[in-house]
C-alpha cells in the first residue's frame, strides 16, 4: 500500500512539470509585451525605446528562457503568480478568495450526481428491462444529451421568473447554490447513473454472483454485499474526473449564474486578453485536477484490495 | 423412493436464440437416489451443467425451464423465491467450476465462508468461526486461520477449490451438486480434487451429484452413471458396469477416446437436429431407421436404460 502511493506520488511529478511548462508558455506566446504592459500599469502610455529595454532587463525578460522559467516557477510555488494586467491584483490570492465558492458549488454538484446517479443507476439494474428501467434510462439519455446553458437558462426561467423560488444569479444564501449546481450535475447525473447500472449489471452476472445466490443469499444481497462495490471501480473514475474538472471551476454555469468562481475569474479573464490571469488559471486547475487523480487513485485502493495488497495492476 | 431423492420429469431447457429457441436439455426425466453419487457426464455443450444449474434454479431469467424436479415434496422449477434461498446452500449446494473465479474479489474469504453460516443453520460468532477453521482443516489446509483473512487472488488454484468445496459444506446440506469440479486444472490439482470430494462423500455428505466430462473421475467417484448427449439422456447405469460395458454407441465412443484408450476420435459433430436420434450423423452403427425415429429408453440389464434402437 506504502508502495502503491509513494509510486502515485512520483508519476504525479513529471505530470505536474509539464503543466506548469504548458501554462509558462501559454504567457511566453500570448501577444503583446509584457515590458510595455507594465509600463502602462505604472503609468507610462508611451514608453520610449530606452525605458522599454530597462524594463525587460528589470522583469528579466533578456535572459535565457529557461531560466526565466526557473523564475517564473519559483515565484509560482510560493503562490505568487503574477498580477493582472486589467487591475493589478495578485492572481494567487484572488484565486484563493475565489476558490471556496467554487468549492462549494463542485462539492454540492458531486453531491448530487452521487445521490442520483447512483441511485438511479442501482435502480435501473435492479429492475432491468422493466417499465421503471426504461423510463429512467430515457431520463438519463435526457439529462446527458440536454446542453448545461439551454438548461441553466430553462431552469432561470421555470424556478425564478415564474415561481419565484430561486434567485437568478450571484451567491447570497445556501439556495443560491441550488440550480447551479443542479445544472451542473445534470448531465452526469445521467452518464454515472448509465454508467452504473451497466458496471452493477455486469457483476451481476459475473461466476461470483451467481456462486453468492446458490449459497442462498437473496438477489438483493448478492447486489448491495458482492457486486456494488466490484461495480464502483469505473464509477469512482468517472465521477472523480468529472469532479476535477468541475473544481477547476465551471465556466459556463458560473457565468450564467454569475457565480463569483474561479471559471468566472477565466473566462473574464479570456475576454480582456488577461493572459497571466489565464496561466495561472492553467496551472492552478491543472494542479487540482492532479490531486484529485491521485485521490481516485488511492480510493481505488480501497476499493479493491487487489490494488492495496499487490499494488499491482488493475 | 425418499423424499431426499431429486426426481427431474421431462424437464426442457431453451434459451433464446437468434431464430427461435436453443434447446439445452431436450425432455430428461432421471432419478438422482440419495445416498449416492451420479455422475452426470457429456461434452461440452451436452446440457450437463444446464440440467445441475436447473435444480438449483440458477439459470437466468432468460432460460425456459420446463418441466418438474421433486425434491422432499417440493417441486423446485415452480418453488418460490424464499423456498429456493432456504435449499440453495441449506440443502442442496452447489461446487462451482472455475473456484478462481467463484469467489468474490473484494471480500475476505472467511466473511465469504461465513455468510453461508449466517444464512443456514445456528452457528454464529466464535462457534462458527471455529466450525469454518475445523471444515478448512478437515479439507487439507494448513493454516485455516490466515486463509479466512486472505482475498481469492492471493491463493492458488487449488486452495480456492477447497475454500468452494467448504463454502459447499458451510450449511451442511443433504445435497451436493459438484459442477464440473476437475475442468481446466492440472493433473495435480485434479488429483487433489479427487480426494477432496471422496472426504466430503465419505463423511459429510452422501447424495452428490457430479457433473464431469473427466470420465475417470466419474469412474473413480460415481455409483451411478447418466450420459447425455445433446440434452438427451442417452444411457444410464451402475458405475462399474457401464464402464466396463458400455452400451450405446456414443458411450462407447466416448470411453474408445480417452487416452488409455487409445484415443479414437468420434467424428466431428454436425450442428443439425433432424427427426431421428440425436447421434445419429456421428454414429458408426447408424441404421436408416435412426435418422427418421427418437429411439426410446429400453432396458437391456437389470438397471441398465439405453436410448438406442440396437437394444430394442
Amino acid at each position: 500500500m506504502i508502495h502503491y502511493c509513494i509510486r502515485k506520488l512520483l508519476t504525479m511529478i513529471p505530470v505536474l512539470l509539464g503543466i506548469s511548462i504548458v501554462a509558462f508558455a501559454l504567457g511566453k506566446l500570448s501577444p503583446g509585451d509584457p515590458a510595455i504592459e507594465a509600463l502602462r500599469r505604472i503609468a507610462v502610455e508611451d514608453p520610449t525605446a530606452e525605458q522599454i529595454e530597462a524594463m525587460r532587463e528589470e522583469m528579466g525578460l533578456l535572459d535565457p528562457v529557461p531560466v526565466q522559467y526557473g523564475t517564473w516557477l519559483k515565484h509560482a510555488l510560493s503562490g505568487d503568480l503574477g498580477e493582472s494586467y486589467l487591475d493589478g491584483t495578485p492572481i494567487g490570492a484572488e484565486l484563493l478568495r475565489r476558490l471556496p465558492v467554487t468549492v462549494r458549488l463542485s462539492l454540492l454538484a458531486l453531491f448530487w450526481t452521487l445521490l442520483f446517479g447512483l441511485s438511479g443507476g442501482i435502480c435501473m439494474a435492479w429492475h432491468q428491462n422493466s417499465a421503471a428501467d426504461k423510463v429512467l434510462s430515457g431520463v438519463a439519455v435526457f439529462l446527458l444529451s440536454i446542453p448545461g446553458f439551454w438548461l441553466a437558462i430553462f431552469a432561470i426561467i421555470l424556478f425564478s421568473e415564474i415561481l419565484h423560488w430561486l434567485p437568478t444569479s450571484g451567491i447570497d444564501s445556501w439556495r443560491s447554490y441550488l440550480m447551479p449546481s443542479l445544472v451542473l450535475a445534470a448531465s452526469n447525473i445521467g452518464v454515472t447513473a448509465r454508467l452504473t447500472r451497466g458496471s452493477l449489471l455486469k457483476e451481476m452476472g459475473q461466476h461470483y454472483a451467481l456462486v453468492a445466490s446458490s449459497k442462498g443469499l437473496s438477489r438483493r444481497s448478492v447486489l448491495t454485499k458482492h457486486a456494488f462495490r466490484n461495480s464502483l471501480v469505473p464509477v469512482v473514475t468517472l465521477v472523480g474526473n468529472y469532479f476535477g474538472g468541475i473544481l477547476g471551476g465551471s465556466a459556463i454555469v458560473e457565468s450564467i449564474f454569475a457565480v463569483p468562481g474561479i471559471g468566472k475569474y477565466a473566462l473574464d479573464a479570456i475576454y480582456t486578453r488577461d493572459y497571466l490571469v489565464i496561466q495561472g488559471y492553467v496551472l492552478f486547475t491543472g494542479a487540482t485536477f492532479v490531486l484529485v487523480t491521485l485521490a481516485i487513485d488511492l480510493l481505488y485502493a480501497v476499493i479493491n484490495p487487489k490494488i492495496r495488497l499487490e499494488g499491482g495492476v488493475r | 423412493m425418499g423424499g431426499e431423492d431429486i426426481q427431474i420429469r421431462h424437464l426442457t431447457v431453451k434459451f433464446p436464440a437468434r431464430e427461435g429457441w436453443s434447446v439445452a436439455v431436450d425432455d430428461i426425466s432421471l432419478d438422482l437416489p440419495s445416498g449416492q453419487i451420479t455422475g452426470l457426464v457429456g461434452e461440452s455443450g451436452s446440457g450437463k451443467s444446464v440440467l445441475g444449474m436447473s435444480i438449483l434454479q440458477l439459470l437466468g431469467a432468460s432460460a425456459k425451464v420446463e418441466g418438474e424436479c421433486w425434491y422432499e415434496g417440493k417441486n423446485l422449477y415452480r418453488a418460490k423465491e424464499k423456498e429456493l434461498e432456504k435449499i440453495r446452500g441449506g440443502q442442496i449446494a452447489l461446487i462451482p467450476q472455475n473456484p478462481n473465479q467463484s469467489l468474490n474479489p473484494t471480500m475476505r474469504l472467511g466473511r465469504q465462508l461465513r455468510e453461508v453460516l449466517r444464512l443456514h443453520g445456528n452457528r454464529t460468532g466464535e462457534q462458527g468461526r471455529q466450525y469454518v477453521l475445523d471444515l478448512l482443516r478437515e479439507l487439507g489446509m494448513d493454516r485455516p486461520e490466515q486463509i479466512g483473512r486472505s482475498y481469492s487472488f492471493e491463493m492458488s488454484g487449488g486452495m480456492n477449490q477447497r475454500v468452494v468445496s467448504a463454502m459447499g459444506l458451510c450449511g451442511e446440506p443433504q445435497w451436493m451438486i459438484a459442477d464440473e469440479p476437475t475442468k481446466g486444472l492440472d493433473a495435480v490439482l485434479r488429483r487433489q480434487v479427487y480426494h477432496v470430494l471422496k472426504e466430503i462423500s465419505e463423511n459429510r455428505i452422501r447424495s452428490m451429484l457430479l457433473i464431469t466430462h473427466d470420465l475417470q473421475l466419474a469412474w473413480k467417484l460415481c455409483g451411478r452413471i447418466c450420459v447425455l448427449y445433446s440434452g438427451v439422456l442417452v444411457e444410464q447405469g451402475g458405475g462399474s458396469e457401464l464402464f466396463r460395458n458400455p452400451l450405446h454407441p456414443y458411450t462407447r465412443g466416448l470411453f474408445e477416446s480417452l487416452p488409455a484408450k487409445g484415443m479414437h476420435p468420434i467424428p466431428a459433430p454436425v450442428r443439425e437436429k433432424g427427426e431421428g436420434c440425436m447421434f445419429y450423423n456421428r454414429c458408426p452403427l447408424a441404421k436408416e431407421r435412426c435418422g427418421r425415429e427418437r429411439p426410446g429408453e429400453y432396458q437391456p440389464e437389470q438397471g441398465r436404460i439405453v436410448r438406442c434402437f440396437l437394444y430394442a
